[in-house]
């Protein structure tokens, strides 16, 4: 046959075709089936992890709840290793690479982070010299042992809690008042701009973060696991700290006379109206030590800050009128607006005492709102330039530095953002053994 | 004489005719193709029960090793039978049995609950050496011949190795309490029939065991209040 006859004859176009498609289809067919091989392989890998990882924090909440002289970390890590060998060993096909076991116990909260990679053995792939596929994966446990836990709420009760909670607040507050922000001031209790904006159907923060806290408790009361777990302490703060009720208070883990107290005691502060949350938490630090959570009078220490973090020197005094507070604890970056007032991000000193001694700091953030109703002064508008612009991204930052982690620091802004907040928290103080 | 001669020379004009070339060369590949599909669709079929079937085990495992009260009742434990069905809705079909009557397929499924003492009872927490202690075990079944379940006696072997029912590996010894859940399921080939030259055992109907051991919560061995005949008490 001539090239010319070769190149116009049309018998054995289709065995040509499939002869061309053949190879390409079976690449993809080998491919799939090594696929589903891979796949397999991940599920068996990270069961297998799972289950390492459970029985290690298992192994060391018995540990710690038997008060056994063991390095727990050590245990988490021989546990996993041991637990995660016994569920791989056997596999064909698989060879564990790394595994990497990170375990941590803090207090009574015992994590583990299991990472791994594997490589798994192509079964047809080979033949198109693939011979293994690349796989990892990852799975972490994490429990809090079952204790008697302390949960310390400190409530901002300063005047930047008097906004209105929604825009549709913030009106109301304003038709009451005539301003929607910071009147809240020298005037007897019931008499106040805030009273009034109350009588008139307003809810300001403070109000939701209070019903918030109250639901929240109420959740805390059904997770218990034990009489007498959890025990609450009370207190609040604008130029310096309240305390509500210790939590050496006999009725300190009677949930409703907790709920009463939340109910009648966080109110906001029409007298001293300027916020010092580094005050409240040093003056904390002082007497607050976390316990080992076995016995009721040693209980683990957790603090919840509800605070929009904008610190104030300004207080008000009968008589006087405004001054700076004596024990404002300015620090940088600051900015003085008038004789008596000073804003800046809280420091993060006290903290460190604080977690020293064993407790769990957590912040939820309600962010510093700018009114949006009634006229600023060219004075307010300079000091909302400043919060906006330097201060409000600084005020996460001081407190993920004093929590420890950006974990602890939850924003909230809405009713129901501050509600979940209280309701996250509160579960994660009493953490059942699970996957995460 | 005349018909020999006319065969010879229609053969003759059938194999010069070059009418239905292509359909010849389409009816030759077709079947190639169509072994391939059917095996790849055999093969994706095995691989989606026996994941499901290693997700039902293990969940199983997990549900009653979480045992608060540290008691599988008779009603958990039909929650956990049922963990079959919800993980593996279309069981029925790939491991026999039918839709209406036995919406569950054939499968066995044994539950058993291991505590471990140490060797030497004088010796107390984590240093020591253990050897299991079976407290009970229960197994139900349908349509399987060799349902298996954890025997009283359980030998240590290595992690290595792939245990069966009287065995557990090495690593999964502790002071902590276990609970093993066992499983048998048959698979039953989508095309076992159309394609029996592709029973090469990845998709044979024999029956399959598979494992799952997970530690309990606290550590502490998981009581059963049951009492019927799929109960063993070791």
């Amino acid at each position: 046959m001539t090239y010319s006859k070769f190149i116009e004859a049309d018998e054995g176009s289709i065995g040509i075709t499939a002869g061309l498609t053949l190879p390409l289809l079976l690449l993809l067919v080998f491919g799939a089936l090594d696929y589903t091989q891979v796949t397999n392989a991940k599920q068996e890998l990270e069961s297998a992890a799972a289950a390492a990882a459970l029985a290690a924090v298992n192994e060391a909440h018995i540990a710690y709840s038997g008060r056994e002289d063991v390095d727990l970390e050590k245990l988490i890590q021989e546990t996993a290793s041991d637990v995660l060998s016994s569920r791989t060993g056997h596999i064909n096909g698989i060879s564990l690479g790394d595994v990497k076991v990170s375990p941590d116990v803090s207090g009574n909260l015992m994590t583990v982070d299991i990472s791994y990679s594997a490589t798994v053995e192509s079964m047809l792939s080979s033949m198109v010299g693939v011979d293994s596929f690349p796989i990892s994966g990852q799975q972490k446990a994490k429990a809090s042992a079952k204790s008697y836990i302390n949960i310390n709420l400190l409530f901002d009760v300063s005047g930047s809690m008097g906004i209105g909670a929604t825009l549709a607040e913030q009106k109301k507050v304003f038709d009451a008042t005539g301003c929607a922000f910071a009147c809240h001031t020298g005037k007897e209790r019931g008499k106040s701009s805030y009273d009034k904006a109350r009588a008139a159907g307003a809810n300001m923060r403070i109000d939701v973060a209070r019903e918030a806290a109250m639901s929240a408790v109420k959740i805390m009361e059904q997770k218990s696991e034990f009489e007498g777990q959890v025990s609450f302490s009370l207190h609040k703060f604008s130029n310096t700290r309240t305390e509500i009720m210790p939590s050496s208070d006999p009725k300190s883990t009677d949930f409703q006379h907790v709920k009463s107290l939340l109910s009648s005691e966080v109110q906001m502060d029409i007298t001293g109206t300027g916020t010092n949350v580094e005050l409240a938490i040093e003056d904390l630090s002082k007497t607050l030590k976390s316990g080992s959570g076995i016995t009721a009078d040693d209980r683990v220490e957790y603090i919840v800050v509800l605070t929009d973090g904008i610190e104030n020197t300004q207080s008000w005094d009968y008589g006087k009128g405004w001054k700076p507070h004596a024990e404002a604890m300015v620090n940088s970056p600051s900015k003085k607006h008038a004789n008596h007032e000073i804003n800046y991000a809280p420091g993060t000193a006290p903290c460190k005492t604080l977690r020293d001694n064993g407790a769990h700091i957590y912040f939820i953030n309600t962010e510093y709102i700018v009114p949006s109703y009634g006229n600023l002064s060219a004075h307010n508008v300079k000091r909302f330039g400043f919060i906006e612009d330097t201060l409000h991204d600084l005020v996460p930052i001081r407190m993920k530095e004093c929590s420890g982690s950006y974990d602890n620091v939850i924003e909230a802004n809405s009713p129901k953002e501050i509600e979940d907040a209280f309701e996250k928290l509160f579960a994660e103080f009493s953490t059942p053994l699970r996957l995460y | 004489m005349r018909h020999k001669i006319k065969n010879n020379k229609l053969l003759k004009r059938f194999s010069k005719s070059e009418d239905g070339t292509s359909g010849i060369e389409f009816a030759m590949i077709v079947p190639i193709f169509l072994i391939i599909f059917f095996a790849v669709a055999e093969l994706i079929y095995y691989n989606m029960s026996a994941r499901r079937a290693q997700q039902s085990v293990d969940f199983a495992a997990e549900f009653l090793s979480r045992d608060s009260n540290y008691s599988a009742s008779v009603s958990e434990i039909h929650v956990v039978e049922d963990l079959w069905q919800i993980v593996n809705p279309t069981a029925f079909a790939n491991s026999g049995g039918d839709a209406y009557t036995d919406s569950r397929g054939f499968y066995s499924r044994a539950f058993s609950s291991i505590d471990f003492k140490p060797t030497d009872p004088t010796c107390e927490g984590l240093k020591c050496d253990f050897e299991p202690d079976v407290q009970w075990s229960f197994l139900a079944s349908q349509g399987i011949s060799s349902p298996k379940r954890r025997h009283c006696q359980q030998n240590i072997v290595s992690n290595s190795k792939k245990i069966n029912e009287k065995e557990l590996p090495e690593g999964a010894v502790g002071r902590s309490a276990i609970i093993a859940a066992d499983f048998v399921y048959k698979h039953t080939p989508l095309f076992g029939e159309i394609t029996p030259f592709f029973d090469i055992g990845l998709v044979s109907d024999e029956e399959r065991h598979i494992t799952a051991i997970r530690h309990t919560r606290g550590g502490v061995a998981v009581q059963t209040t049951g009492s019927s005949s799929h109960y063993v008490q070791c």
